[in-house]
């Protein structure tokens, strides 16, 4: 044989020797977990099926971690983020995923060196994992270690919150307060701060001081700005981009868009694999838009056999009921709107029922008892959401409406006190003791003016 | 020769081919290699555990549900016409209060006890005989729903008993989501008055004391502003003589306070931190009173299993069951007595029938995706306070209440348990149900 056959053959055998072996190494490389897919839908089992079959690359293994995760496999996200980890050891998005689903199950100590690990690795979000080591300190009770992290994260609002947390709870108050206020600074009017403030009052014995956080507090919508949140966040933004979810969107999408017919399959669909409560709510409005009310009240009835009733889904019965013109039955469910429930809703509930008793049984008097109703809840709402002029106004209508509401009385006090008018807030709560002499808020609110209540 | 080289020409070229095919293909190929190795490591949690010695077999006391059921709270009273106990289910789904009793020739039935109005999430439930008329009224706390709210919608209600037909009456209304209300004279007027934990929507909850001013008028004081109160159980927790009440808080504080009566209610009262735990993620979801060492003084049972911050929940390692022991002049310490992903409920019960007292505890947000994995579990006390963990049941699951009572007048204890199924997996659905202990047990 010639020489050059020779070499061409040995080439050729040491071609498959080390190729068949990187094959080899690649066809028998560690496989992702197999999560049970029993217990979740088919949209979702068949997407996760594919993601888990096609992974190949490490961004593949980070994706399926992040899949599994939003998919509530936690145990399986952990080992899938420790793989993609292996084969990325320079990444720190993969670090902090795993970092973040470490901690969701409660491997606090791990988590913390991934956190950490991500922080070496120039994550772009340093402050945050400190601060969620800080947390993971927390769940492992060790606030000392966490008051360290706490404070290397303190750019950071809620880590700032935190730590006069901890100060608090170590009875070191008045450090507590300072920080409380430097807090506030950057995150003014958050319902923490006054909460954690009405606590430091109370510790310090001054129960007055307490009562006027608490009152505050009580107006409060807003949080502290969370890295948690933003986390949270992100899970709920992968979990619509697979499965259930992802369906679910793209229905209520479609029925949004009012592409009838498109959202009625697409609904249709999702519902028959699942009962989502606001898919099937998506439902009710395509009928009632479509004027298919007949269906529009089996999806409302069924609704309310699944969940229960609450003003708004009532709310949406009497509406049903009376384009159908059961105008008693719709009646019917409007009044048990508003006794079941103090909300938006029901206060949409009043109007119907005011306006149903004055327009078509033309009893007044009922008629503005429920108006009078309606303006109280609408005065509460407007309290809750410190639009103290809207609660001024609808409490005003309400004391005129029905002047024996002790409740009217004490909203038109607090929209008062919420507008700086402390004179006429102490009247409106010295009416409102008259009325109802217990009413536990108006007494508060009083001994927060520094009043007595009127003998 | 000559036809020998001729002849290697061809076969020279071929295997050159294949010598540049071969890396060629690899590199166009290498991507479509499908990996067949071993799955990687799983850890996971514990959920199951050694199955019981004491055989417990199921009952359900309603027909089997379709879907899941949100029952929030049971409790055991005496029937009112045999000598069964009745077992009364707050539903959180349909807004009812229900009753069921034992029908006369087996099984049971139901009775809607507020049949005059629907209630906002009834999620407490209490029977007490709050009028002094000789018959049970219900004290009903309301979440105002299953969907948390930043809204007014919590309530407290009682169910007044007029001769066996019963009145809603509105005892508090425009607070937040109320997940408790107990009672007691706690200011020794001979009435009964209220505590109240306002457990909130937000951030904003409450501890309220609501003391009775006659003709079911109350005044409520604030006792604190606080994030999260779950459960207010009452008892005389420092042997004084009269009755102090305990709050669990859970949310972003996890901490349990002690407000001690001074004799006359709670406006003046003393606060004790009994319990507090730097793991704002600890999942505290229920307490109560019991002396479960029987050395004379209340101590608390505390459920630790909730886990609501994301779409989906997680079992934590250190959910379970905590003991706070009632160490004297409010004094506690605090003993994990079991570690059980999700537990919602405990209750206590000697169901060996050795003199110790046992606790039943359920699980809510068990890891659901193991096959097996425990929805009941019963904790056997050893004498000494040690506990070991025996698995009642994997099915039904998603469970949030417990309560324990002979209801089939066997003469032992048996468990009594409510479905708060809202999650996945939408399967193995209870409703109530019986877990019965043979007799043999005692």
């Amino acid at each position: 044989m010639r020489r050059e056959v020779i070499f061409t053959v040995l080439v050729i055998a040491i071609e498959i020797v080390v190729f068949g072996y990187l094959t080899y190494q690649k066809a028998y490389q560690p496989t992702p977990p197999k999560p049970n897919l029993e217990v979740v839908d088919s949209f979702t089992e068949e997407d996760l099926t594919y993601f888990r079959d096609t992974t190949k690359t490490p961004e593949d293994w980070h994706w399926l971690g992040q899949a599994y995760m939003a998919a509530g496999y936690y145990a399986e996200a952990t080992a899938t983020f420790a793989r993609a980890a292996e084969l990325m050891p320079d990444s720190a998005m993969v670090a902090f995923d795993n970092a973040f689903c470490l901690s969701r199950v409660g491997q606090v100590v791990q988590g913390n060196s991934e956190f950490q690990r991500a922080i070496d690795l120039g994550h772009p979000k340093s402050a945050d994992a400190m601060y969620f080591i800080g947390r993971n300190h927390l769940r492992n009770n060790d606030p000392d270690n966490a008051e360290i992290a706490f404070r290397k994260a303190v750019k950071i609002p809620l880590a700032k919150f935190q730590l006069a947390k901890i100060l608090y709870r170590r009875g070191d108050l008045d450090e507590a307060e300072t920080l409380l206020t430097e807090v506030v600074r950057k995150e003014k009017g958050t319902v923490q701060t006054f909460v954690l403030r009405s606590q430091i009052e109370l510790k310090r014995g001054d129960v007055l001081g307490a009562g006027k956080q608490s009152i505050e507090a009580d107006s409060k919508w807003a949080r502290i700005k969370s890295p948690f949140g933003e986390q949270r966040g992100r899970l709920m933004d992968n979990n619509t981009k697979f499965g259930f979810s992802m369906k679910a969107k793209e229905a209520m999408a479609k029925v949004a868009q009012h592409e009838n017919r498109v959202a009625r399959e697409k609904v249709t669909e999702v519902l028959d694999e699942e009962f989502d409560i606001f898919v099937h709510d998506s439902f009710i409005k395509l009928d009632i838009f479509v004027g298919r009310i007949k269906e529009a009240l089996e999806l409302v009835e069924k609704r309310i056999e699944r969940f229960g009733p609450n003003s708004s889904i009532l709310l949406t019965l009497g509406d049903v009921r009376k384009m159908r013109g059961d105008n008693e039955l719709a009646l019917e469910a409007w009044e048990q709107g508003i006794d079941i429930n103090s909300d938006k809703a029901a206060r949409d509930c009043c109007k119907r029922v005011a306006n149903y008793y004055g327009s078509e049984l033309e009893n007044k008097e009922k008629s503005l008892f429920y108006q009078a109703l309606g303006a109280e809840l609408y005065a509460k709402e407007g309290i809750l959401l410190e639009r103290f002029e809207l609660a001024n106004q609808q409490a005003s209508l309400a004391v005129k409406f029905n002047p024996t509401s002790a409740e009217a009385f004490y909203l038109l006090g607090r929209s008062e006190l919420g507008l700086g008018k402390t004179e006429a807030a102490a009247e409106a709560f010295n009416r409102c003791l008259e009325l109802e002499p217990t009413h536990g808020r108006s007494l508060l609110c009083l001994k927060s003016l520094g009043g007595n209540q009127k003998n | 020769m000559n036809s020998g080289k001729e002849l290697n020409r061809p076969l020279t070229a071929v295997l050159v081919v294949l010598m540049l095919v071969i890396p060629v293909g690899f590199y166009f190929f290498n991507g479509d290699i499908q990996a067949r190795g071993k799955p990687v490591d799983v850890e996971r949690i514990q959920a199951s555990f050694d199955p019981s010695e004491i055989k417990f077999t199921r009952e359900s006391l309603l027909p089997d549900p379709e879907f899941g059921q949100l029952f929030a709270n049971l409790k055991l009273v005496p029937s009112a016409d045999s000598d069964w106990l009745d077992v009364v289910a707050a539903d959180c789904r349909t807004g009812l209060v229900k009753r069921l009793s034992h029908k006369p020739d087996g099984g049971w039935q139901e009775t809607i006890i507020n049949q005059d109005r629907l209630l906002p999430g009834p999620g407490g439930v209490n029977p007490v005989d709050f009028d002094g008329d000789g018959d049970i009224d219900y004290l009903v706390s309301c979440i105002g729903g299953i969907q948390p709210t930043n809204d007014l919608v919590g309530r407290v209600c009682l169910l007044k008993n007029n001769d066996g037909v019963f009145e809603t009456i509105d005892i508090l209304k425009n607070v937040r989501r109320v997940t408790d209300a107990q009672y007691g004279d706690f200011d020794n007027d001979g009435d009964l008055d209220l505590v109240v934990a306002v457990f909130g929507g937000l951030l904003q909850g409450q501890i309220l004391y609501l003391e009775n001013d006659g003709d079911l008028n109350f005044t409520d004081h604030e006792l604190m502003n606080i994030s999260g109160p779950i459960h207010v159980p009452v008892g005389d927790f420092d042997n004084d003589g009269d009755l102090d009440f305990a709050a669990l808080v859970s949310q972003e504080e996890e901490e349990v306070i002690a407000f001690e009566n001074p004799g006359d209610g709670f406006v003046n009262a003393k606060r004790h931190w009994i319990f507090s735990s730097s793991n704002f993620d600890l999942g505290t979801a229920g307490m109560v009173a019991t002396d479960l060492d029987q050395d004379g003084d209340q101590d608390f049972l505390i459920a630790l299993g909730d886990n609501l911050e994301l779409i989906n929940n997680a079992a934590q390692p250190w959910h379970g069951v905590k003991w706070l022991e009632n160490k004297g002049d409010w004094n506690f310490e605090s003993h994990q007595i079991a570690s059980v992903g999700g537990i919602y409920g405990v209750a206590p019960a000697d169901f060996d029938g050795d003199g110790d007292i046992d606790v039943a505890a359920v699980s809510i947000f068990n890891d659901w995706s193991q096959e097996n994995a425990a929805s009941v579990v019963w904790l056997e006390n050893d004498g000494k306070q040690n506990f070991k963990t025996w698995q009642v049941a994997s099915d039904p699951i998603q469970l949030s209440c417990v309560t324990c009572g002979d209801i089939n007048n066997d003469g032992t204890p048996d468990i009594v348990t409510g479905s708060f199924h809202f999650r996945r997996p939408f399967a193995k659905f209870g409703s109530v149900d019986a877990f019965l202990n043979p007799a043999e047990a005692k």
